[in-house]
């Protein structure tokens, strides 16, 4: 945006290619930035939707004046937007509170800039605007939908790149006359998309390649994670700290509440292992952390054979920080709840809700700091926090954990010694069969650490048990963890974290069940990790004395808490995302004939390798026809020809090997005494040679044309001497 | 000897006429098979002629032996800076016997005009030959005299870079339908041409081979050899090309597709097709059109003119049909 | 491999926006930037295959005269298979120029027809041009030199039409035809014919024409050559012109060709001295075409060790006979001062009729301390006094305006 009041030097650009170009890159990019919800207010986006092509096309009329006063007129419209923002931003406490305004004055500043732009490096100026605009939507947008906006900016921010790489008129001698003479009259009407297409082909292939190679790494920039609500919020009535899940359907006659589609049981008082159904595969939230972790809601300590509760479910009110934007979790709580020694990492978490969820935050464990859009929040002593709204969607919140990240060796190392606090955690039901600790022990037999018994019994339920929602109610009176490891060992992730935690209680180890989400799957392209309805689960954790609480999922497995190198990569992401969406996508009967078609491939395979002379000779006649079919194909393309011009092309097409090429602006008569000139030509093929283009030029210039019988011979004269050329 | 063979003409006549005329004109001329073969084929197509070329190497001999072997009316003139246009046309002259003024009429009033150096007689001079040469007809002091037929004017020209010279006007130029460059003869002539004429210049021996109403047959059957419409296509993507040569100040003119054409018919007929094929649009183009481009640059010469119809014939396609959509350019 | 600013701006921003989106951990981001870079790499690969495998001729006038604008056509064809873009050729014959070729597609010819100034004389052989692609995104440059075939072209001196030349003695008004060929004189020859206009000698009329035409008709003669004129050139050496100018030697070269052509136009026969050897022999040029006489003025260098031009004159009396005007024509060089010029004019005027001085003025550089018009005026009055007649050339002024001014006090014997 220049202020300066003289006249601006250097040459307008007349292209009108460049401007368009560039006006509906800008375009798109304020309509990135106004599509993506709460960004701006209706009014600001609306005019600046419409105020900026019409900026550009009026600097184009206007890119030879001096436009002084326009000038002038644009410098005190700035002035008036900055005002509007300062004024907007004083009453704001936060920098994320400060983007909306943020937002509107630089799409001000974008479109008054617009209506100034004569010359080409002014436009290059719009361009990188545009980029900012589309990189701030970007960093806005929560959905693949952005793509929508990405790509056809993209390709228009391409199209200015070609466009001004060509030089300006200055840059060049101003010639007296240029001439293009195209070299054959059949080029296809398509010709100028190919280079194009090409182009954008590598151009994609290029970025994809720097996109899957490029490290993700943890930053440290934000000191203030977003929080927010979205329209009002719904309060829970009579809030105790309790959870309240109202997505959860009305008791089945037998007492159990069972799965709803959108309401897990286990986000509440009880997690009753007879609860049956399925959870939707909405999605629940959207989380925007940098690595994945189990997202915990609350902690279970009672098993009584059917039925997990929690034995001391009071609840203590969370204190404001110092500044008031965010809770603090108790340190003897969050400090109990993690790992204490052993090393954590500190991963920062956004939540942003999708799907009305139960007034229980998820959060990595455990959570230290949260950010969230109402007070009140209260937290029990096993570090879950509920809130006296339910979580509506559009809610954003925010929560800084310490993720118990030990190595294993310094597990194992922990100390076999019960601490006294931790009893409860060792509870186990009264009528619970003994061999459920026996299996316990023969599977963890020769292991003496804590920390390899935990591992073993993960391992064998991974190896001996199967996840599957279709197993049918208990039978009555049974243990649930005893009739699912000796009767059915398939199950609910309920049932398998079940079986874990009472089988380590067997042997000692303070073992709780934790209820919440999975992780989600990553979109490679948002960066944020997906969270389905499907994805609520249950996990276990377990206490190392002098480290703390650290998480176990037996049917899944945990995230790394320090992921790896090779975690950092976008690869891996990417193909899981591209395999999703083959198995998404991809019809199911395709996909079954796929699967056929591989084992079928298969077998061929195995078969041509031991008939392969067959093979060989299959293939060539296929190449033999395909090529066959290709020259066929072009010429039906052409104007239907005339049988003479026909054998006169063929003779011609014949004597490519020998080096005779007819030249566009020889004569058939010409070509001929080419050829006759040519000593090394045997004279058949001169002679037959003499007889096509005879016969040709008959059929062409003369007003008898020559009969069908001589139209025949040449014909078989041409292919005399394909024949004749061909044995040579 | 004249064959008087009164039937309609047909292609092959023509190529006899031809053949004839080529050997008669031969008798007296050696060495210069093409300049005359050429000569011949212009008169076919009823265009003039303009010969060029040093001093000494034939060239009224050549015109001369033409319009011999045609038989007809011949007249010479020879050009000096200080002929007059009346000198050319003729005057009318008061009879004082009878008291009125009569038309005498000038030597343009035969078959043949053959006229010497043309280049050596200022432009005015030369200006009184356009009407002849195009429309066939003299007009003095507002009467229309028409001219015989069959009717050829024959120019000679020594090339422009002697001296005292007055280079010919575009318009005039643009009357001739081909310039044949008579260049020295081949080596092993030369020892012919000597011996023939130590005794007796075989031009006094030289006798008419043709009438001139087998002429004009042979003119009217060249109009029915037939033209197809590729050739009329390269014929005008050739004129068309010599337009855009950028050292190129005037192209060849529209005029010039009709006469190429027509010589490329006489060419055609000359050989006994009763076609024309591009062969013989390639054969005659530089003849026809290298006199009609002016170049930009005033010293050029007639170098220019050949290199650019060079240029034409080595880049224009011959086209092999008919082409639908509208030609490049 | 030339990287473009905006190659830079790219990998910037792509880093800014790594940058960003690893702090705000937004997944975008990173994909903007991977386009960025995306943009870079492509920009980067795809100018090779555009300079590759095309084919360039040119064509230009073979002879210009210097400080002419020719019309020089660069042919670009394009190579059999994929489409080359955004090719600019850097031709740097007879004047530097930057063509924009753009698209060629596969087998395509383009034709691309600029001015150029003939800015130096002598033979221009065809260069190499460099043919640059930074297609399609203007990120990287690649450059390739690619060999050129045509021909030479040959820039003559700058030739101004002078009228008749003052100091030849003047002959009568004729009637000049079109003519693009001077007269060598070979005797008298009819012009053509015109109509008698009062004043004309009764000698001269066409009583043939008379006859036919009943008006009075005077025939027009060329006339014949009357003088022996000799040209004597100071070519011993030469400044590097700064750009623009013509060289010192240019100039007198150039002084030299318009006088000579002037007077072969006229009729009269120029012979040309261009220096001399250490015996006194003089290196002639005489009896040439004009083509020839150009030809030689555009070719001619300093010669190392050459003499200087006071002893060049000194030596042209005895060397050529029969000359009757002799023009000499220096640049203001400070060896060409009056204490070495003014005797050897001296003696040249003893035994030749006429001698013309045309001193070339210098850029104001080259005359050491002293102001050129001093020096100037001292020479002219010295060379009057030694019988020479003057006509200075100065800088930015008209060779004919020099000439047409008053000469001096001419002194002819």
């Amino acid at each position: 945006m220049k202020l300066e009041i003289r006249a601006s030097a250097g040459r307008p650009e007349d292209s009108i290619a460049i401007r368009v170009v560039v006006a509906v890159a800008v375009t798109i990019a304020i309509g990135a930035v106004v599509a993506q919800p709460d960004a701006v207010p209706a009014p600001v986006a609306v005019a600046s939707l419409l105020l900026a092509p019409l900026g550009y096309w009026f600097s184009y009329r206007r890119r030879h004046a001096s436009n002084l006063l326009l000038k002038v007129a644009l410098s005190v419209a700035l002035l008036a937007a900055l005002g509007q923002f300062l004024g907007d931003v004083r009453s704001v406490t936060s920098v994320d509170q400060a983007r909306i305004p943020l937002a509107s004055l630089f799409l001000w500043v974008q479109v008054l800039h617009a209506f100034d732009v004569p010359r080409r490096r002014d436009l290059a100026f719009s361009m990188v605007s545009s980029l900012i605009l589309i990189a701030e939507a970007g960093s806005l947008s929560l959905t693949t939908s952005f793509a929508l906006f990405l790509l056809p900016w993209a390709g228009f921010a391409g199209a200015w790149l070609s466009l001004s790489a060509k030089p300006r008129a200055d840059q060049v001698a101003a010639p007296v006359a240029i001439r293009r003479v195209a070299p054959d009259r059949r080029s296809p009407r398509t010709a100028p998309i190919r280079p194009a297409a090409a182009t954008a082909g590598l151009a994609l292939l290029a970025t994809s390649l720097v996109f899957v190679s490029m490290p993700r790494l943890p930053g440290s920039f934000v000191r203030t994670p977003p929080f927010s609500l979205a329209g009002n919020p719904s309060a829970v009535s009579g809030f105790d700290g309790t959870v309240s899940n109202p997505g959860l359907p009305a008791e089945a006659g037998d007492g159990v509440v069972d799965f709803s589609s959108g309401g897990y049981p286990g986000f509440s008082d009880v997690v009753d292992l007879q609860a049956r159904g399925r959870l939707s595969d909405d999605l629940a939230f959207r989380v925007r952390a940098q690595q994945a972790a189990l997202w915990r809601a609350q902690v279970f300590d009672r098993f009584d054979g059917a039925l997990w509760t929690v034995t001391h479910d009071e609840t203590t009110s969370l204190t404001p920080d110092g500044d008031g934007l965010s809770v603090v979790v108790p340190s003897d709580i969050a400090l109990g709840n993690g790992a204490l020694g052993g090393g954590s990492s500190r991963v920062v978490q956004t939540f942003y809700i999708e799907v009305p969820q139960p007034n229980v935050l998820f959060a990595a464990a455990s959570a230290r700091q949260v950010f969230f859009p109402s007070a009140g929040l209260r937290v029990d002593a096993a570090g879950s926090i509920r809130s006296p709204i339910l979580l509506d969607r559009g809610l954003v919140y925010s929560v800084v954990s310490e993720v118990p990240a030990t190595p294993a060796p310094l597990l194992r190392l922990a100390r076999a010694q019960v601490p006294r606090g931790l009893t409860p955690y060792l509870q186990l039901p009264d009528d619970l069969p003994s061999r459920v600790g026996d299996l316990a022990a023969e599977i963890t037999r020769g292991r003496a650490a804590w920390y390899d018994r935990v591992i073993a019994v993960q391992r064998w339920l991974r190896a001996n048990t199967r996840y599957d929602l279709g197993v049918p109610r208990d039978p009555e009176g049974v243990d649930a963890v005893d009739h699912f490891l000796f009767e059915t060992r398939r199950g609910y992730c309920e049932q398998i974290a079940s079986s874990m935690a009472v089988m380590l209680r067997t042997l000692g180890i303070p073992t709780r069940l934790v209820t919440g989400y999975g992780p989600g799957q990553r979109n490679p392209l948002t960066g944020y990790f997906e969270v389905k309805q499907s994805d609520a689960h249950a996990w276990v954790e377990v206490f190392y004395p002098g480290i703390g609480w650290v998480p176990y999922d037996p049917t899944f497995g945990v995230p790394e808490a320090a992921p790896s190198a090779a975690g950092r990569f976008m690869a891996g992401p990417v193909f899981a995302a591209i395999g999703r969406f083959m198995r998404d996508v991809v019809p199911a009967p395709l996909k079954a004939a796929a699967g056929e078609a591989g084992r079928v491939v298969g077998a061929t395979g195995a078969l041509a390798l031991r008939t392969w002379p067959v093979v060989m000779l299959v293939l060539m006649v296929a190449g033999v026809a395909l090529t066959l079919a290709r020259r066929s194909r072009r010429r039906s393309h052409a104007d239907p020809i005339a049988p003479g011009e026909a054998a006169f092309l063929a003779l011609v097409d014949a004597l490519g090997p020998t080096g005779h090429v007819r030249a566009p602006q020889s004569t058939p008569s010409e070509f001929l005494d080419e050829l006759a000139g040519d000593a090394g030509l045997d004279a058949d093929v001169v002679e037959a040679a003499d007889l096509v283009v005879r016969t040709f030029e008959r059929e062409r210039f003369a007003p008898v044309k020559p009969s069908e019988g001589e139209i025949d011979r040449a014909r078989d004269a041409s292919g005399r001497v394909r024949h004749l050329v061909g044995r040579r | 000897m004249i064959d008087p063979s009164p039937a309609p003409a047909g292609a092959a006549d023509v190529a006899d006429a031809f053949r004839r005329l080529v050997d008669n004109v031969e008798l007296v001329i050696a060495g210069n098979t093409d300049a005359v073969e050429t000569a011949a084929v212009c008169l076919l197509a009823d265009g003039n002629l303009l010969l060029e070329g040093v001093p000494g190497v034939g060239k009224t001999t050549l015109a001369r032996a033409l319009a011999r072997s045609i038989g007809g009316e011949f007249s010479r003139i020879q050009s000096t800076p200080d002929l007059l246009p009346s000198d050319l046309t003729g005057i009318s002259v008061y009879d004082q016997q009878h008291g009125e003024f009569r038309f005498v009429p000038g030597p343009v009033f035969a078959n043949v005009v053959l006229v010497d150096e043309i280049n050596r007689t200022t432009p005015r001079t030369q200006s009184a030959l356009l009407e002849p040469m195009e429309e066939r007809q003299v007009t003095v002091e507002g009467t229309t005299y028409p001219l015989p037929a069959p009717y050829v004017v024959i120019a000679t020209e020594n090339p422009i870079e002697q001296h005292g010279t007055y280079p010919l006007p575009e318009g005039q130029l643009d009357r001739f339908a081909m310039t044949v460059f008579v260049g020295y003869p081949d080596g092993s002539m030369s020892r012919d041409i000597v011996r023939r004429q130590l005794r007796r210049h075989p031009m006094h021996d030289l006798r008419p081979v043709l009438s001139p109403d087998q002429v004009l047959r042979a003119q009217r059957a060249v109009r029915t050899v037939h033209v197809d419409d590729t050739i009329v296509d390269y014929v005008v993507a050739l004129v068309t090309a010599t337009r855009q040569a950028p050292e190129v100040a005037l192209g060849a003119s529209p005029r010039s597709t009709v006469v190429l054409t027509r010589c490329a018919q006489a060419q055609a007929a000359a050989r006994g097709r009763d076609h024309v094929l591009p062969d013989d649009v390639k054969a005659l183009a530089p003849s026809v059109l290298s006199h009609r481009v002016v170049p930009r640059q005033a010293r050029a010469g007639a170098e220019i003119g050949r290199r650019v119809v060079g240029r034409a014939l080595d880049e224009v396609p011959v086209p092999l049909h008919v082409d639908a959509s509208p030609g490049r350019g | 491999m030339r990287l473009r600013k905006r190659a830079i701006g790219l990998l910037i921003g792509a880093g800014v926006l790594f940058f960003l989106g690893t702090n705000v951990q937004a997944g975008w981001l990173f994909v903007l930037a991977a386009m960025l870079l995306g943009a870079v790499i492509t920009g980067f690969v795809l100018p090779a295959r555009s300079t590759r495998g095309i084919d360039v001729t040119r064509r230009a006038p073979d002879r210009v005269h210097q400080g002419e604008e020719p019309l020089v056509d660069v042919i670009v064809r394009g190579g059999r298979r994929g489409t080359r873009r955004g090719l600019i050729l850097h031709d740097r014959f007879l004047e530097a120029a930057n063509l924009w070729v753009g698209t060629v597609r596969p087998g395509e010819r383009v034709e691309v027809t600029t001015r150029r100034v003939a800015r130096r004389r002598g033979t221009h052989a065809p260069t190499s041009v460099s043919v640059r692609s930074a297609a399609p995104f203007g990120v990287a440059e690649r450059r390739r030199r690619v060999e050129v075939g045509g021909e030479s072209t040959l820039v003559l001196p700058a030739v101004e039409p002078l009228g008749p030349l003052p100091f030849v003695q003047p002959v009568s008004t004729s009637e000049i035809a079109m003519h693009t060929a001077p007269r060598r004189g070979q005797g008298p020859e009819y012009l053509g014919v015109r109509e008698y206009r009062p004043g004309d000698s009764m000698r001269h009329v066409h009583w043939a024409s008379t006859a036919r035409t009943g008006v009075m008709m005077v025939r027009e003669l060329e006339q014949e050559q009357t003088r022996k004129l000799a040209i004597v050139i100071d070519a011993s050496r030469d400044d590097e012109a700064a750009g623009e100018a013509f060289t010192p030697l240019d100039r007198v070269c150039s002084a030299a060709a318009s006088i000579a052509l002037a007077a072969l136009a006229q009729g009269h026969g120029a012979r040309l001295v261009t220096g001399s050897s250490d015996d006194g022999e003089l290196d002639v040029l005489a009896r040439a075409s004009d083509d020839e006489l150009l030809e030689h003025l555009a070719l001619l260098r300093p010669v190392a060790r050459a003499r200087p031009f006071a002893a060049v004159v000194a030596d042209v009396a005895p060397a050529l006979r029969g000359t009757e005007t002799v023009v000499l024509v220096f640049p203001t060089w400070p060896d060409n001062d009056a204490e070495h010029l003014a005797p050897a004019v001296q003696a040249v005027a003893e035994s030749i009729g006429t001698v013309v001085a045309i001193p070339v003025m210098l850029d104001r550089g080259a005359a050491r301390g002293v102001s050129s018009e001093e020096r100037l005026a001292g020479l002219v009055q010295r060379l009057r006094a030694a019988g020479a007649s003057v006509h200075a050339w100065r800088l930015g002024a008209s060779l004919s305006a020099a000439l047409g001014e008053a000469p001096l006090e001419a002194v002819s014997r």
